[in-house]
């Protein structure tokens, strides 16, 4: 782990884009500093402007303010995509253990079970979840849940077989720790790394997920401000005042941009095979004009 | 190198495949491309409420129908007598033919009643007809008792008259009697019309047309900007004032007949006292609400619209008073004792949920409960997949709909339906003897002049007790670009396409 | 072989009855009722009694197990039933929108193996360079943006804007250009980074340096080594995503009112219109077992060393 941290702090992208992912993740926090305005604040007599001082960002129909609906936006968006991958990430995680360690009938079934989820349409189960429990920010999070997990199910296990193959895990056996103490303290520290560049990249995949969702309506409840919603809301007055639409979703890119390079160059630094290549390739490239 | 010949083949073929997407198809002679917002499941006019769809493009027609200033007047017939309270004798207009050239008499009219009764129960209930009799070109209908509306509830479109005998698919292929005639239909898509030339009232001078079903409302706005239709009706109103401001656009709005409504649970405690549902009133800004929505809605505080002859001006409407609403609210021993905005009554805040189904109100909603937040009285919203379960259980504080309140331009359904102790639609539990008694008075009351003075006795009771409070009405509107002359704009919204109407 | 074949079919059977009694139960467990939500929808408002009727006719108020008994029944007798919704028959309603959804689904994989395929390979053999991060970046945009922004946003500098397109509607070609091209800008991203990433790791591998070693030239190594076996992983990927087009780009196919089986899927839902719901259920179990098998399959004609159902 160790040297991953060092490799990290040398790598000057890498810490550029942990700055600026941390940054966004602070904006919603410090939102009542930042907020120029109560996001639910209206004002009546500026209905959808388009953007003043007061105003740097226009307003919606009734005299909101989008700025500050973004700033606090982020606290409901981001809260259901952190709580998703989180959860998400624990149950895969965990389950895909279980499977690679265990092996045998429960690897089966735990493995059927992921393919049985892997198999539905992930939009539309989650559409039919949440308009059959109710639109809520619990039910969409516990909907995106069911379907978000089996990734992580499928890597961890597979990960967890090629840990056991090395000899340490049979050493660390043999110097007498039990089998929970060999997946806590063997097999999950050499798993986790890998499992990091995908949570990282589901958080933005989760972002797009669900400002789908807003889109039909099962998002948040009005009038708490959350991305997707506004989008939604935005399309709606394309023509009379595009900014409405243009805002959230450049929002939303943002952030997933941001999470989804942070991804790649954690990859870069975790899993050396797709660093190597092009070096490899060069030198054989050299190799052969000698020839 | 193997890369760029990959490159440039693959770049051949996108320019290929975008010169083939270049072919437009043009349509000859007069061609129309309307859009609505919903399709029923078939062309059959007597199947669910599927006669809006056929009435609105033009295919089927009524006996009599409702004009520009709510007033029923003669369509396939053209004029009738009620010998007695329960009689109504009918003559079919000459010369009125079905578009398979046949033409249109009492047997015909009889058999397409007879048959939409026999198709669903609402048939039976709206016009209460007890039997059919044919004679030449009248009919004679009895009806089960004395009733008021008939003659209003006889032009709704599920009483269109079409070729019961004509032996094609009611369904996609209906034989009716108006100007446009089906040529090809797809559910939920797309319903293809060619002009009747045989149309009583003088043919049509559009020769063929294509209505889409465009569900969503600024996309329908689109395809109008876009040029792939040349009417529609309704449009997202935050877009109107953009489609006015376009020269090559034309906007007709009417007053229309559906009006948003905030309906009481009369069995919550704190709605049941009516100085509580005169605050809400009265901390409506409803003038703000209109400005906030744009020119879709116009003010309504009263339960019929301006347009209606049912005295509009003369009420005491329901008007925007801050003070007032305080002051009712006081009355009614609410105070904010701990200070946090929201006034309390015995140690208990004042907070209604205002449940709805239709995403659309969201915003209107957001900005009445900021009202009301201003007279200290703490407002949830709630939005559902449906609003009649939780009416049907009486689980709900306020609810929040859209009605047409003069269906078929006679007011009574309203009444009837919503306010008359006991009736079934009447979930808020309202109950009035007094308007009860208004009512029964009405079903039997048949001159104009007699009904339009009950409705008004009607609506001050309701006022007095506010029994609802009917916040904005929706305007129609009717969006057209330049090419297309002659619309008229209908109160009603399933009348929209008919014979006047031109394209160049 | 032809066991094998005829087993997975058959495999479409269990699938079938476990997700529509899944469904079923969903569907049961919602507060709302579909003659409701259909009249709701009409912006309507029937009478008390005439729901109930409807409600009785339909069996809405039978057991839960007797609904799906009916149900069951009716399937195995080749009747899908009736749309409460559209008053149309579930068969009639399916095979009118999926031919709708194969289109969009074959121009967007068209684009995808056109593009992907070609900029993947390129990306990768170029790492490092200008053209690789000219690639990685738009790839990166294309994967980052949420489909109904750009859907949006295409429908209206395209549609309204500069008037080019029709901006909704499925009829000719003119009509699928901004559908196709909305999903094939989220697909060919995806694809350009999979196939680029596949290939990067195959380049890493051992035997290419014998490859070179026996003299053979680099184009041929990309060609005839490198290739096939990075195509080979990204197959299966391949093979969900066309799976899960099968089943309806919901998103898009609502935005561009494309009358797709996706959109008819989740108007379905909204109005609790369980047998149009069960025939889109029935559907996917179909997709998800030829996906599989053609998947098997190809790995089978690709690498005769894999052994059929092996995979895993």
């Amino acid at each position: 782990m160790n040297s991953y941290v060092k490799k990290a702090l040398h790598s000057p992208s890498f810490m550029v884009l942990l700055i600026l992912a941390i940054l966004l993740v602070l904006v919603p926090i410090f939102a009542p500093q930042l907020a120029p305005h109560d996001p639910l604040e209206t004002n009546y007599s500026a209905s959808m402007v388009e953007h003043s001082g007061e105003y740097p960002l226009g307003t919606v129909q009734i005299g909101r303010c989008i700025l500050s609906r973004l700033i606090w936006g982020g606290r409901t968006s981001l809260l259901i995509v952190f709580w998703v991958v989180a959860i998400v990430a624990a149950v895969g995680i965990l389950l895909g253990v279980i499977a690679g360690f265990m092996g045998g009938w429960v690897d089966m079934l735990i493995t059927r079970l992921n393919d049985i989820v892997v198999a539905i349409p992930s939009t539309v189960f989650v559409i039919a979840l949440v308009s059959v429990l109710g639109p809520s920010l619990r039910n969409t999070v516990f909907a995106m849940s069911l379907v978000g997990w089996t990734e992580y199910c499928r890597v961890s296990r597979a990960l967890v077989l090629s840990v056991r193959e090395n000899n340490y895990v049979d050493m660390a056996r043999m110097g007498g720790l039990n089998e929970a103490q060999v997946i806590r303290r063997v097999i999950l520290p050499n798993v986790f790394p890998y499992l990091l560049v995908n949570i990282t990249q589901d958080i933005g995949a989760n972002l797009l997920t669900l400002s789908g969702l807003s889109l039909l309506g099962l998002s948040s409840q009005p009038p708490t401000p959350e991305w997707g919603f506004m989008l939604s809301e935005g399309r709606k007055f394309i023509t009379a005042a595009p900014w409405l639409i243009i805002w959230p979703g450049s929002v939303i890119v943002l952030h997933v941009i941001i999470f989804n390079l942070l991804g790649d160059s954690l990859r870069d630094i975790l899993d050396p095979r797709y660093e190597k290549p092009i070096k490899k390739w060069r030198k054989l490239k050299q190799w052969q004009t000698v020839e | 190198m193997a890369n760029s010949r990959m490159i440039s083949r693959v770049l051949a073929l996108v320019l290929c495949l975008s010169i083939a997407l270049m072919g437009a198809a043009f349509a000859e002679g007069k061609h129309l491309n309307g859009a609505l917002y919903w399709f029923g499941g078939s062309l059959d006019a007597a199947a669910d409420w599927d006669g809006w769809t056929t009435c609105r493009v033009g295919i089927t027609e009524t006996l009599v129908t409702v004009n520009e200033n709510y007033e029923i007047v003669p369509l396939l017939a053209d004029h009738w007598e009620q010998p007695d309270d329960t009689t109504w004798v009918m003559h079919i207009r000459d010369g009125v033919t079905f578009h398979n050239g046949k033409s249109v008499d009492g047997e015909a009219v009889k058999k397409s009643l007879e048959r939409a009764m026999s198709m669903q129960d609402r048939a039976v209930s709206a016009a209460k007809i007890a039997s059919i009799e044919a004679d030449g070109q009248n009919v004679t209908i009895t009806t089960t008792e004395p009733f008021g509306a008939f003659l209003a509830n006889i032009s709704e479109p599920m009483y269109s008259i079409i070729d019961v005998d004509a032996g094609t698919d009611f369904a996609s292929a209906p034989i009716a009697t108006g100007p446009f005639m089906v040529t090809g239909f797809e559910v939920n898509t797309q319903i293809d019309l060619a002009r009747y030339e045989g149309y009583w009232g003088g043919a049509s001078d559009i020769d063929t047309m294509t209505i889409l079903m465009i569900d969503d409302d600024s996309t329908r706005g689109m395809a109008l900007q876009g040029g792939q239709v040349d009417i529609v009706q309704r449009i997202a109103w935050t877009d109107i004032p953009t489609f006015e401001a376009d020269e090559n656009m034309q906007v007709f709005d009417t007053q229309g007949a559906r009006t948003r409504i905030l309906s009481f649970n009369y069995e919550n405690p704190f709605l049941a006292d009516v100085n509580v549902r005169k605050a809400i009133a009265a901390g409506i800004n409803y003038e703000a609400l209109v400005g906030v929505l744009g020119s879709g809605v116009s003010v309504a505080g009263a339960p019929y619209p301006a347009s209606s002859p049912y005295g509009y001006d003369t009420l005491d409407r329901q008007t925007y008073n801050a003070e007032a609403a305080a002051n009712y609210l006081s009355e009614a021993g609410f105070a904010d004792e701990d200070g946090n905005g929201y006034v309390e009554k015995d140690g208990e805040e004042l907070t209604l949920t205002i449940t709805y189904s239709n995403g659309s109100f969201t915003t209107m909603l957001e900005a009445v409960q900021d009202m009301l937040k201003q007279v200290g009285i703490h407002i949830e919203l709630l939005i559902v997949d449906s609003t009649s379960e939780l009416g049907e259980n009486g689980t709900f504080d306020i609810l929040c709909g859209n009605t047409q309140v003069l269906s078929t331009g006679d007011p009574q359904w309203y009444l009837d339906s919503f306010f008359k102790t006991g009736s079934a639609n009447n979930v808020t539990k309202y109950s009035n003897a007094d308007l009860d008694a208004v009512i029964a008075q009405l079903a039997q009351t048949f001159d104009i002049a007699g009904r339009e003075a009950l409705t008004i006795e009607a609506e001050k009771i309701m006022l007095e007790d506010c029994a609802a409070i009917w916040m904005v009405g929706e305007n129609n509107f009717v969006v057209a670009n330049s090419k297309v002359s002659n619309i008229t704009p209908y109160p009603i919204d399933y009348y929209f396409v008919d014979q006047h109407l031109t394209i160049d | 072989m032809k066991k094998y074949i005829v087993g997975r079919v058959l495999f479409v059977i269990p699938i079938m009855l476990a997700l529509s009694f899944f469904t079923f139960a969903l569907t049961y467990l919602s507060p709302s009722d579909p003659i409701t939500l259909k009249y709701e929808r009409m912006g309507a408002v029937p009478d008390k009694e005439l729901v109930e009727a409807e409600k009785e006719q339909a069996g809405l108020n039978d057991p839960f197990l007797a609904q799906y008994w009916h149900w069951l029944q009716n399937v195995l007798r080749g009747d899908l039933g009736k749309s409460y919704f559209y008053g149309t028959t579930v068969w009639s309603e399916m095979t009118r929108r999926i031919p709708n959804t194969l289109v969009l689904t074959g121009a967007t994989l068209l684009l995808t193996v056109l593009l992907a395929t070609p900029l993947g390979i390129l990306s990768a053999v170029k790492q490092g360079t200008w053209v690789d991060g000219l690639i990685r970046f738009i790839s990166f945009f294309g994967v980052s943006m949420p489909s109904f922004w750009v859907g949006t946003l295409l429908m209206y500098a395209f549609g309204v804007k500069l008037q080019l397109l029709p901006i909704l509607g499925s009829g000719d070609l003119r009509h699928l250009v901004l559908p196709a091209a909305t999903l094939a800008f989220w697909m060919v991203s995806l694809y350009v980074r999979r196939v680029r990433g596949s290939m990067l790791e195959e380049m890493n591998k051992d035997y290419l340096t014998g490859a070179l070693a026996q003299g053979m030239s680099r184009r041929r190594v990309i060609l005839k080594q490198i290739l096939p076996n990075s195509l080979l992983s990204v197959i299966t990927m391949f093979a969900m995503s066309i799976g899960s087009l099968l089943g309806g780009a919901t998103i898009v196919e609502t935005i561009f009112e494309w009358k797709g089986v996706g959109k008819m899927a989740v108007e379905a839902i909204s109005v609790r219109d369980y047998p149009i719901i069960q025939g889109y259920v029935l559907w996917m179990a179909i997709i998800y077992v030829t996906v599989n098998l053609v998947v098997d399959l190809s790995y089978h004609y690709l690498d005769p060393r894999i052994r059929l159902g092996g995979r895993r």
